[in-house]
């Protein structure tokens, strides 16, 4: 067998736009290359190289606080996978 | 795609639904307003056939060309118009899955034959076999990729598993398949996870995407549960390899054991459907009892009791896995979303439970006119029927998509954790059927 992973991955942050933390939280995701998108109530920020607890890693790190920001994280299994 | 950016169109579940309840309310009204023969005309069954002369196969009037090329017509369209919403090649995909139609026509001629009868080698097994042998051995065509969508045959396949199941047995035996179903669950959940962080002192979230594998619903239980604990990309990865690999062992294994063990059809299918670790697989495994009571307690135990639970378990997992496993107290952890529970709910049971309350409801209406029983032959027998070829392109694509040198590479330690499970549940599942609940699934 071989190591080949059978899911693929989608990090995403999410954090309100009236967060104190915004430019911290932004300077970490982008620092990790994520994509940022922004609407009126929140930023939200996605990566698919960037595993959930790397990032949070790195945004507590950053001196932000776990409930400033909310990670979701979403497998899908490869073709063909049962 | 990105998945946070799917649409209800571009899911699997939605047009399983579709499909299914669109499909029961055409027959339905075809047969309301005079055209049973629609439904009918769909029917495909071969006749028995011995000594090399499988023409026999087709004397029967369900084996004409016409409803052949009916059955055929009926599927590409609408498995070709749910492509066209998933973004996958249309020319391509009809020309895969006519390969497909064109091997589940073989695998059922094949299984008419009366020395497989005999043999008790069963379409599925057959399926199986053609499907593993094909994958493992043979470059397949491109044009297949897209038309092996073993989930989502499934889906469409429990779909119209809910119109063959009336409603009052979901009410009856829902709540002891649930029960059934939770005590398993919780035991091998929590055996897999024991061993795998306190004996190996494997990673919490690693242990739990193990034990989710092994106790819920399989690969969908590791995908949600390593989603919401965030486990890492290479251990979901470990835990549907271990997943697959038991699942297909289970599918040879479990049919064989319940035959040896003298169990009845319903004891059959509640373990099978206790124990078996993937919907797909179990419905495989069941078909191979050759019963619908099996198929029934099966969908009763792994649809009703364990997969739409799935939700709960993913939102479990994600508290424990911001507090407990990071050592954060409630008031400082990361906010988590109670929508997990319905985020992570397979919908397809919605339609599932839709279609056994229509045509409960239509045959309750039907009684007092005396033409229920019709209905249920021509109507709900044409589903039953429909119901089988979906389940043919299932276990198809099981054995086309499981390509074994493709999966990850398992160390020893995951391997052993998530063997204690197999090891607690499939005992456990027998203790339960056969022994606990056994008056109960006899009954079905």
């Amino acid at each position: 067998m071989s190591n080949n992973d059978v899911v693929t991955f989608v990090t995403k942050v999410e954090f309100d736009s009236e967060s104190l933390f915004v430019k911290n939280i932004l300077a970490v995701l982008h620092a990790y290359d994520f994509s940022v998108s922004e609407n009126k109530v929140k930023y939200c920020g996605y990566s698919a190289s960037v595993e959930a607890q790397d990032i949070k890693m790195a945004l507590c790190e950053a001196g932000v606080p776990a409930h400033e920001f909310i990670i979701h994280l979403d497998y899908t299994r490869k073709w063909g996978v049962l | 795609m990105n998945q946070f950016e799917l649409k209800w169109y571009q899911k699997e579940d939605t047009w399983a639904i579709i499909i299914g309840l669109g499909t029961i309310a055409l027959f339905t009204g075809a047969y309301i307003f005079g055209f049973p023969e629609l439904c009918k005309g769909m029917t495909v069954k071969f006749s028995s056939w011995a000594d090399g002369d499988f023409m026999s196969a087709f004397k029967g009037a369900n084996a004409a060309a016409a409803h052949i090329v009916a059955l055929y017509a009926f599927f590409a369209v609408v498995f070709t118009l749910s492509g066209y919403f998933f973004r996958f090649g249309i020319v391509e995909f009809l020309k895969g899955f006519s390969i497909i139609f064109l091997l589940a026509i073989f695998v059922n001629i094949a299984a008419a034959n009366q020395l497989m009868k005999d043999m008790q080698l069963e379409a599925v097994f057959i399926a199986l076999i053609v499907g593993l042998l094909l994958g493992n051995t043979v470059k397949l065509p491109k044009c297949l990729n897209s038309a092996l969508r073993t989930e989502f045959y499934v889906k469409t396949g429990v779909v119209f598993m809910g119109a063959t199941l009336p409603l009052t047995v979901i009410l009856s035996a829902g709540p002891i398949a649930i029960v059934q179903a939770t005590i398993v669950a919780v035991i091998t959940f929590f055996s897999i996870y024991f061993a795998a962080t306190r004996i190996f002192k494997l990673d919490p979230r690693f242990g739990a995407t193990l034990g989710a594998g092994g106790s819920i619903c399989g690969v969908s239980a590791s995908i949600a549960i390593g989603s919401s604990c965030r486990a890492r990309q290479e251990h979901v990865s470990v835990a549907i390899t271990l997943v697959i690999l038991w699942a297909v062992v289970m599918i040879f294994a479990l049919p064989f054991a319940a035959r040896m063990l003298g169990m009845t059809p319903g004891t059959a299918g509640a373990w099978i459907g206790t124990s078996e670790f993937a919907d797909a697989a179990g419905f495989a495994a069941v078909s191979g009892i050759g019963s619908e009571a099996a198929i029934q307690a099966f969908t009763l135990m792994k649809v009703v009791g364990r997969d739409i639970f799935v939700g709960i378990w993913a939102f479990l997992a994600a508290v424990l896995s911001v507090t407990l496993w990071e050592k954060t107290s409630v008031k400082e952890a990361e906010r988590v979303s109670a929508w997990e529970i319905w985020k992570r709910f397979p919908k397809f049971v919605i339609g599932f439970a839709i279609a056994s309350i229509f045509i409960s409801g239509v045959i309750l209406f039907l009684q007092p006119q005396g033409l229920a029983e019709l209905y249920t032959k021509d109507v709900v027998g044409t589903i039953k029927n429909l119901r089988g070829w979906a389940f043919t392109f299932t276990f198809l694509s099981i054995g086309m998509t499981t390509r074994f040198k493709e999966l990850s590479e398992v160390g020893w330690k995951p391997f052993a954790a998530f063997t204690v499970g197999v090891l607690v549940n499939v005992p456990l599942g027998y203790v339960l059927s056969n022994i606990v609940f056994a008056d109960f699934w006899d009954s079905l």
